[in-house]
């Protein structure tokens, strides 16, 4: 019995990938630690980025119409392939966590920092949640919507900003040792590329299965242009001072002033990243709650959507004593918990189900 | 206080969800509900009273130091 009965169309795909990506990079920058460099880090990571998707694209395709819980069953068998999709939803699951942590600390440091945490995560899960209970479509249409926008802000905020771009601050270019740019390429992976992994709970509500890879790579690539924009747009505006700041984007828009007219322009960091927030974590309680019901043997994913976003609450107040440690974990510890999940289960999976023939025929079986 | 609006919280939840399923009669649904949701209380619960959790993050940051920490000060260092 399908879960799910809704299907998203490409183009949805396309904005969903790219506001997920996009998602609390707008917070913590990534890349940020490759100084100079960033926005040319971003760009090798968004190449690691693709060689990622296509494994995992590659394994949804091989298996057209199910999520990673339903394919993991066929191809490790039924008690291996629970225990395999259980990892991986725990990973998601945590991943969630980290997303609410990021922009908890966003909001705790910066805008209401006498908020207690639980009020600020409280209102901005109960909405997801409530798109995650009205299915894929609803979370679909709402990036459909909500992405260009967050894309038109990005654009306006680096008009606004470059008569204060100074491009001396650039350079000299790729003025960084080689084991630590491909450090910091490989975290930009990590964070936020890779993490689409996730989608293997979605590709299979596309319509048109034939434009899945495409439309992935081209949510990808849009996502990896924007990010290398806004880091470019930060270290020449913020020169020396962009490595320092835990959250650059806000301290560079900080600065807009056209004409003394237009200034405090940093509400449209916050927009953006509520909107984008919005789309990440739900998708990441989709695939979650989804996930849960379809290893659980549930006839709908509904009842563990609330219960889900509620633990995912208490999990990022598990998380880091401060903020912190939150910033060190994403720069220096993500980077290498995150590949066995995101690169090693799909690739094991697709490895497998060729070896095996995966999947048979009707006839076969 | 605190744990009256946590208990508050939870039966608001319960009121929402459970008339469905058991209307439904979607037992097995129920069971995963009331599991989830006990988790969720328990660990509220515990916050709320001030009992010291573990910290999940900063276990795994200790774990990953334990075994990567001399890669990662050669990268920081650099």
């Amino acid at each position: 019995m399908a879960l799910e009965k809704g299907k998203i169309p490409s183009s949805q795909l396309v904005m969903l990938v790219l506001g997920f990506t996009v998602g609390s990079s707008l917070v913590i920058t990534p890349g940020k630690f490759g100084g100079q460099d960033a926005w040319l880090v971003v760009v090798l990571g968004l190449v690691e980025g693709l060689l990622t998707a296509w494994v995992y694209v590659s394994l949804a395709l091989r298996f057209p119409g199910r999520t990673f819980v339903q394919l993991a069953d066929e191809i490790f068998g039924k008690y291996l392939g629970k225990v395999v999709s259980a990892v991986f939803l725990l990973w998601v699951f945590h991943l969630g966590t980290l997303v609410v942590d990021d922009f908890c600390s966003f909001a705790g440091l910066i805008l209401l920092p006498n908020t207690p945490q639980v009020f600020l995560m409280g209102p901005f899960i109960w909405i997801c949640a409530s798109a995650v209970r009205n299915g894929i479509e609803v979370i679909g249409r709402t990036a459909q919507i909500l992405v260009p926008f967050a894309f038109l802000n990005v654009v306006l905020s680096i008009l606004f900003l470059a008569k204060d771009m100074a491009l001396t601050s650039l350079q000299p270019i790729l003025n960084i040792p080689v084991k630590k740019l491909l450090w910091v390429s490989h975290g930009v992976n990590a964070f936020p590329f890779a993490e689409t992994v996730v989608f293997l709970m979605v590709l299979p509500f596309i319509n048109k299965v034939g434009e899945t890879k495409l439309s992935v790579a081209k949510g990808l690539v849009l996502a990896g242009l924007t990010l290398s924009s806004m880091a470019f747009r930060d270290a020449a505006v913020l020169g020396g001072a962009f490595e320092l700041f835990s959250f650059s984007s806000y301290q560079a828009i900080r600065l807009i002033s056209v004409t003394e007219v237009f200034t405090r322009l940093e509400i449209l960091v916050v927009i953006n990243m509520l909107m984008m927030g919005y789309i990440k974590l739900s998708v990441l309680l989709y695939g979650t709650a989804l996930g849960v019901a379809q290893l659980s043997g549930l006839r709908s994913y509904l009842p563990v959507v609330l219960p889900l976003s509620i633990l995912m609450c208490i999990g990022s107040l598990m998380n880091f004593c401060d903020s912190s440690q939150l910033f060190h974990y994403s720069e220096m510890i993500w980077p290498i918990v995150a590949p066995p999940f995101q690169l090693g289960i799909p690739l094991l999976a697709l490895l497998v189900a060729v070896v095996r023939r995966l999947p048979k025929e009707e006839g076969q079986k | 206080m605190r744990a009256f609006l946590l208990v508050l919280f939870f039966t608001g939840v319960t009121a929402f969800e459970v008339p469905g399923l058991v209307q439904k009669k979607y037992w097995r649904e129920l069971m995963v509900f009331a599991l989830l949701m006990t988790v969720g209380f328990t660990l509220g619960l515990l916050m709320v009273l001030g009992v010291e959790m573990p910290k999940i993050g900063e276990g795994i940051t200790k774990v990953v130091e334990a075994h990567f920490g001399d890669f990662l000060n050669s990268i920081h260092n650099q």
